[in-house]
């Protein structure tokens, strides 16, 4: 079993955006197993703390976020999901931020976004990117089997609650939440599907996504979970927005993004929200890493004889 | 260990390729293209000098100045009025390039080609297709029904893909095209459609139905020669300046009726329908931003400025039987002098698969290609590619005034692509060119349109 030695060993060679060999992820997502398994559906986590919202396996700008944020350990994380896919470095990127969440398992929250589902990789990049860089897909098993135990959100000092996507019409109460069985596969159905894909709107209520599947809920519905929960705020990640945070139902919820010119195409900026010991916010933003965009700019600049 | 790849993708074939043809020449390096010509191209007796823009973002040749911008996502405020400029819809494309723009200003007649995000999505609202639902949807509605009824949830009904019918916007300065009187002399086909288009303002029967007072909201062009297959319609209006505009799609030309024009694009879901919501539901009614959306007939967003109908009227894109030079376009000894690849608009569908839009221009020392794409992808559920082509060659005395467009529509649901033999899986159909390339392969299978139109500009043009 890995060592302290042997793990900061692993994050250093993981900083450089070099990926483990298949029997050292092997080991890493055991060990990952074991801390996860431990957390509460709702995680309890306590200022200060830096909250972040999408990374997309955008590696160097997760470096750039480090620069800005500050260092793990020293400063302490809460990760909103959506960790891979889209990205070029979805690997280098999940397992830094899981060998950092073995070796400090209380400087750093991992919560579970929508993309961590075998299903979504297998659309949206990760899973092509596992075989590509090793060959086969054993370290996407490894990595989709640690997705399962990822927690479903965090409260911060009791008073703001953290999930990826949003509320679900069936959860009124963190109770409710902490009774789901989390660890499978991101169901079609139920809460733990809404917590991970469904998105605040300006309507009242309920509403229906025009695609026929997922939720928008209103600024009603956020209010009203807000007062009967206790807490005063809303952070969620799921959304792209263009200055990095999005404040929406008279501060009642704030989307944060944490992807700068995301898919290395967008422009937009990345932000992260400070929490100090008596939770004032405080957002830094930041834009992206000069090495991340290199292979995609290039392209896109090329004449291309297209007919 | 393995380096990182940088995600190479693949040269994908074209849909008007041949299989044999050669590969392009490697594109030159960009001290080649700073340098002005004709040294570069000095073995074409045709080829046009031409001035880059100092930034890199522009080219001036063959009495054409060609333009792009390219310009990060918009952000929060700029979106809030793209919402109210497109009449009070619920949500744009999340990556919305609305300051990006390419134009082809044509220097004789003033006219220019632009290709525009904020234009394309109002040729999105006025094709406003019915909402398609996702491959999961049935599933995912089945396990929540009860719940969907209880919380009396706002269903939304508006097309989610933003698929357009857009092919770009046709734009014209104060005296500019035109300008004299004698401009439109001699050029039978857009006389003939612009006189129908003074007819059909006359009547009072603007085809886009509810135009406010204040605007021109439609003209229209029925096919007058080709059995009604390749009808063409451009939303006009003019601006303050004196110039006008015209947002160019491939809609038919089918009056719309005020039914379809009022259609609601939301409705309530509760079991006793929308003229009877439950008692103390509050999610009836919409928000008022939802209520607009109600409200908003396809036409009303075109309102702007005053009408036209004192403006010279603008050029028309008619039926032709003229393609692009294929071999023009092939050949190896045309460098391309000028590159763009703007960007309008994606949205990742909330992980449900891709809807994009883009333009391409090539420009070369004697003609110029752009392509503007559409296309969509509806993970196991549907592909769908709209592509429009214009091409001007300028190497023929007036030829600079003619400018060709090609229209191609694909489309196949999960069933159709595996009747044509092509993939379904979501992977197979990572990007436009893929799409374009499996597409390609089953034609005709999934072709759902093809037309040729012609686009004759004055000033120098031909027929003088
Ligand atoms: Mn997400």
């Amino acid at each position: 079993m890995a060592g302290n030695s042997e793990l900061d060993r692993w994050i250093e060679q993981l900083k450089r955006c070099e990926p483990l060999r298949e029997h050292e992820v092997k080991v890493l997502c055991q060990k990952a197993l074991e801390v996860l398994v431990e957390e509460s559906n709702v995680q309890r986590v306590d200022a200060p703390v830096t909250v972040c919202g999408d990374i997309h396996g955008q590696f160097y700008d997760l470096m750039e976020l480090f620069q800005v944020g500050g260092d793990c350990p020293a400063t302490n994380y809460l990760f909103m999901g959506d960790f891979v896919d889209r990205g070029f470095y979805s690997v280098e990127t999940f397992l830094l931020l899981l060998a950092l969440k073995v070796r400090y398992p209380d400087r750093i929250t991992l919560i579970r976004g929508n993309h961590e589902s075998r299903q979504i990789t297998q659309v949206y990049g990760f899973y092509d990117e596992c075989l590509r860089k090793y060959g086969s897909v054993n370290v996407w098993r490894y990595c989709t089997d640690v997705f399962d135990y990822l927690s479903l959100s965090a409260v911060i000092d009791g008073e703001i609650f953290c999930v990826h996507g949003g509320l679900s019409p069936t959860v009124t109460s963190l109770d409710q939440i902490r009774a789901i069985d989390r660890k499978q596969e991101v169901p079609h159905d139920g809460a733990m599907c809404d917590l991970l894909w469904s998105d605040p709107e300006d309507i009242e209520g309920w509403g229906l996504s025009p695609r026929g599947a997922g939720y928008l809920f209103g600024g009603d519905v956020a209010s009203q979970f807000n007062q009967a929960n206790k807490v005063s705020l809303i952070a969620r990640a799921h959304q792209l927005v263009m200055d990095g945070y999005k404040w929406m139902f008279h501060d009642q919820l704030v989307t944060v993004w944490s992807a700068p010119n995301y898919c290395y195409r967008c422009g937009n900026i990345a932000a992260i929200l400070e929490l100090d010991e008596h939770l004032n916010k405080n957002f830094k933003v930041f834009e992206a890493a000069p090495q991340e965009a290199r292979g995609a700019q290039s392209k896109r600049a090329t004449p291309e004889y297209f007919l | 260990m393995q380096q990182p790849q940088q995600q190479p993708q693949p040269q994908q074939p074209q849909p008007l390729q041949p299989g044999t043809a050669p590969a392009p020449p490697p594109p030159l390096p960009m001290q080649a293209l700073a340098r002005p010509s004709p040294a570069s191209a000095g073995a074409q007796a045709a080829a046009a000098p031409y001035t880059l823009h100092e930034d890199g973002g522009g080219i001036e040749i063959g009495g054409w100045h060609v333009r792009a911008t390219r310009a990060p996502i918009i952000g929060d405020a700029a979106v809030e009025g793209a919402l109210s400029a497109l009449g009070g819809v619920l949500t744009v494309p999340e990556i919305l390039f609305g300051d990006s723009r390419l134009e082809l200003r044509h220097a004789a007649s003033g006219v220019t080609l632009a290709f525009d995000a904020l234009d394309a999505l109002r040729a999105w609202r006025q094709e406003d297709l019915p909402p398609l639902k996702v491959s999961v949807a049935q599933q995912w509605q089945a396990a929540r029904r009860e719940e969907i009824e209880r919380q009396a949830a706002l269903v939304l009904e508006y097309d989610w893909t933003y698929t357009t019918p857009y092919q770009g916007t046709l734009e014209g300065a104060a005296g500019g095209a035109g300008g004299s009187d004698g401009g439109c002399d001699g050029v039978a086909p857009s006389q003939q459609q612009q006189h129908q288009q003074q007819q059909q303002q006359k009547q009072g029967q603007p085809l886009q139905g509810a135009a406010s007072d204040d605007a021109c909201a439609a003209g229209t062009q029925g096919s007058s020669n080709s059995g009604g297959a390749a009808a063409h319609v451009a939303t006009a209006s003019a601006d303050n300046s004196g110039g006008w505009r015209q947002i160019c799609t491939s809609l038919q030309a089918q009056p719309q009726s005020p039914m379809a024009a009022a259609r609601a694009h939301a409705v309530a879901a509760s079991a006793a329908g929308p003229a009877a919501p439950p008692p103390g539901a509050t999610a009836l009614p919409p928000t008022a931003r939802a209520a607009a959306a109600i409200s908003a007939a396809p036409g009303a967003m075109q309102a702007r400025g005053p009408a036209f109908s004192s403006a010279p009227a603008p050029p028309a894109w008619v039926p032709t039987q003229h393609q692009a030079d294929r071999a023009l376009l092939l050949s190896r000894d045309e460098p391309i002098l000028f590159f763009a690849d703007v960007p309008l608009y994606e949205s990742e569908l909330d992980d449900n698969g891709v809807s994009a839009l883009g333009v391409k221009v090539r420009v070369m020392p004697r003609c110029w290609l752009v392509l503007l794409r559409f296309w969509l992808r509806v993970d196991g559920a549907l592909v769908r590619l709209r592509e429009t082509r214009l091409f001007c060659r300028f190497d023929q005395p007036g030829s600079e005034g003619l400018v060709l467009r090609e229209t191609k529509h694909f489309e196949g649901t999960a069933a159709q692509l595996r009747a044509a033999g092509a993939p379904v899986a979501p992977t197979a159909y990572s990007d436009g060119d893929a799409a374009a390339a499996m597409f390609s392969a089953v034609a005709p299978a999934c072709l759902t349109r093809y037309e040729l139109h012609e686009l004759l500009l004055h000033g120098q043009g031909l027929g003088h």
